[in-house]
């Protein structure tokens, strides 16, 4: 078992010993990786903020029922992909037009698509994920941006490692396609909103 | 190009800009206010599941109790007790032929005892035996029709325990059913000191409980309450029970009627004037019965017929009547005690029981100073 693995597993031990600061310390630890990929699961950040505290609190209520020999981040993400799950069934259309989007948006805090969008190319593969279906959306996120092993994909999705291997496989090729063609979709998608992209 | 992919990925996971320590602590606050109050909800749903639960029970419990109570006084919750197990209560009793009449132990089944009696029914649910147990004497509600010189078509009234009169509502149909003659099915539950039996006829869609318990000395025989069901066109307008009981074929004896001042019971004018007597009998050197109606004496009639060519035999038995007034009386349940004469069943056994029943007649108010008839 690695040192990460053994720290959290602490932390959930003292968790499930009713140690107040130690669900300050759950939360801390894992914040950053479940907003990157609520982030990237889902198709705006509000929603991304929504997804990451809901999954909290189900993790927080449903902690007693986790076992713990097994690993702790797959049923973390198991989490986190059942409550998008949950945003997706919600939210079949989805829609926001950018203008009102920048309105809402604080100054300040810069709208995170922003900084992507200062490289094109990131801006461009960012599309591509959220343009996959959710499947495929998941297995990526979750093999490409988090670094899990296929085994533990497989049991954050709920599906056997041949159909995971089989998905990643798909989405790989779909994200290349997309790619391929999306030098000027981007372009167009991009210079709609007025940011006078350079192509 | 997975390699690229994943670099690029990854590059991508970091370039998401990542809350502030502040906006992460709004977050966090966020979470623990929602939880906190999630909590408090769920404590509160709990409790008004829990209340919920308390209340469809306690509905629950009072929707058995309101249906169960009357199948229950129905018997059907005590028809497991059939016959077969009120056989396997036998508690090694074997009925002896030897006891005074020509049954054999294997067609009877032990039902009921005490100090001084046992109550025996046959397998066919037909006939009750008492045998008193110091002298071996017994008591049969009705006659072995094995040996029986009566007519094929009598055969069912001297069989069967009860038989009743049945019509329609507007009296155009009438007519007598016996459990012998008529298709009956017949259930059997277990009451203190006894046996129920429900007495359903098919045909009729009439169902008649009887309940047969051993006293101290007698049988007591009760429709209790909800005794009598009808579920078609029929009603019962009567009901006679024991027809023949104690009837011996041949036998002499004396019939008894408790009546106004001497008149012959055989006399058939007296038949009206006897509907108010609760209590008969027949005596004779060796055996002899008394038996009284304790309850339902109002409606009840006695009936002495003489031995005659359809039935060879001296009888007296008790009519109940359940038109007329008796259907609208309120909760009236035939009941009549058949006391034992046991070894002198002459006067002195009968003027002993009959003081003992005027006593108690007279504490129940109803009309006494009758004299004893001789038939």
């Amino acid at each position: 078992m690695k040192s990460d693995e053994l720290k959290e597993k602490e932390i959930v031990v003292r968790c499930l010993r009713g140690d107040q600061d130690a669900y300050r310390a759950l939360f801390d630890h894992f914040f950053d990786e479940l907003y990157r990929t609520a982030y990237m699961l889902m198709k705006s950040p509000a929603d991304a903020d929504d997804a990451v505290q809901e999954t909290f609190i189900r993790v927080f209520q449903s902690l007693h029922t986790y076992d713990l020999d097994r690993p702790f981040r797959p049923w973390l993400h198991r989490i986190l992909l059942n409550v998008c799950k949950d945003y997706w069934k919600r939210r079949k259309w989805f829609f926001i037009p950018l203008e009102q989007a920048y309105n809402v948006r604080d100054q300040k805090t810069p709208l995170p698509e922003d900084s992507m969008l200062q490289d094109e190319e990131l801006a461009r593969l960012a599309q591509a994920i959220r343009e996959l279906s959710p499947k495929h959306r998941a297995v990526v996120v979750l093999y490409f941006l988090n670094d899990m092993r296929i085994s533990e994909v497989a049991e954050v999705v709920g599906a056997p490692e041949g159909t995971v291997k089989s998905r990643i496989h798909h989405a790989v090729r779909a994200l290349r396609k997309r790619l391929e063609r999306s030098d000027t979709a981007v372009y167009h998608l991009l210079s709609k909103r007025g940011e006078g992209i350079q192509a | 190009m997975t390699c690229a992919l994943r670099r690029q990925i990854q590059e991508l996971g970091e370039s998401v800009p990542i809350y502030s320590q502040e906006g992460r602590d709004q977050l966090w606050r966020n979470v623990a206010t929602e939880l906190s109050h999630r909590q408090s909800a769920g404590l509160r749903q709990r409790g008004t599941r829990r209340r919920a639960m308390w209340l469809l029970s306690v509905v629950a419990c009072a929707v058995l109790f309101v249906i169960g109570l009357p199948l229950f006084n129905h018997g059907y919750l005590l028809r497991t007790q059939m016959l077969e197990a009120a056989a396997r209560s036998d508690r090694g009793i074997v009925f002896s032929s030897a006891a005074g009449a020509n049954h054999t132990g294997s067609d009877y089944s032990w039902v009921a005892g005490n100090a001084e009696y046992d109550l025996w029914l046959h397998v066919d649910g037909m006939r009750f035996l008492i045998r008193h147990k110091a002298s071996g004497q017994t008591w049969s509600t009705s006659p072995d029709v094995r040996d029986a010189r009566v007519p094929a078509s009598q055969l069912g009234r001297l069989s069967s325990p009860f038989s009743i009169r049945y019509g329609d509502a507007m009296g155009r149909v009438e007519g007598w059913a016996n459990p012998y003659d008529d298709a009956t099915l017949i259930e059997y539950y277990h009451i203190s000191s006894g046996i129920g039996i429900r007495y359903l006829f098919e045909d009729l869609r009439i169902a008649v409980r009887i309940d047969y318990r051993l006293g101290d000395g007698f049988l007591e025989v009760r429709i209790p309450e909800n005794g009598i069901e009808t579920y078609g066109s029929y009603e019962v307008k009567a009901i006679e029970l024991f027809p023949f009981f104690q009837v011996r074929d041949g036998a002499a004896g004396n019939r008894l009627i408790l009546a106004g001042s001497g008149e012959e019971a055989v006399d058939a004018a007296l038949h009206e004037r006897l509907k108010s007597q609760v209590m008969f009998g027949v005596t004779g050197d060796q055996f002899g019965f008394l038996a009284e109606v304790v309850e339902g004496g109002e409606y009840a009639s006695i009936h002495v017929d003489p031995s005659g060519l359809m039935v060879p035999a001296q009888r007296v038995y008790v009519e109940f009547l359940l038109e007329g007034d008796a259907a609208h009386a309120p909760k009236v349940h035939p009941t009549v005690r058949y006391h034992a004469l046991v070894e002198d069943a002459g006067t002195g056994s009968v003027a002993e029981l009959l003081q003992q029943h005027l006593r108690d007649a007279r504490s129940r108010s109803r009309t006494a100073g009758a004299a004893l008839v001789a038939g």
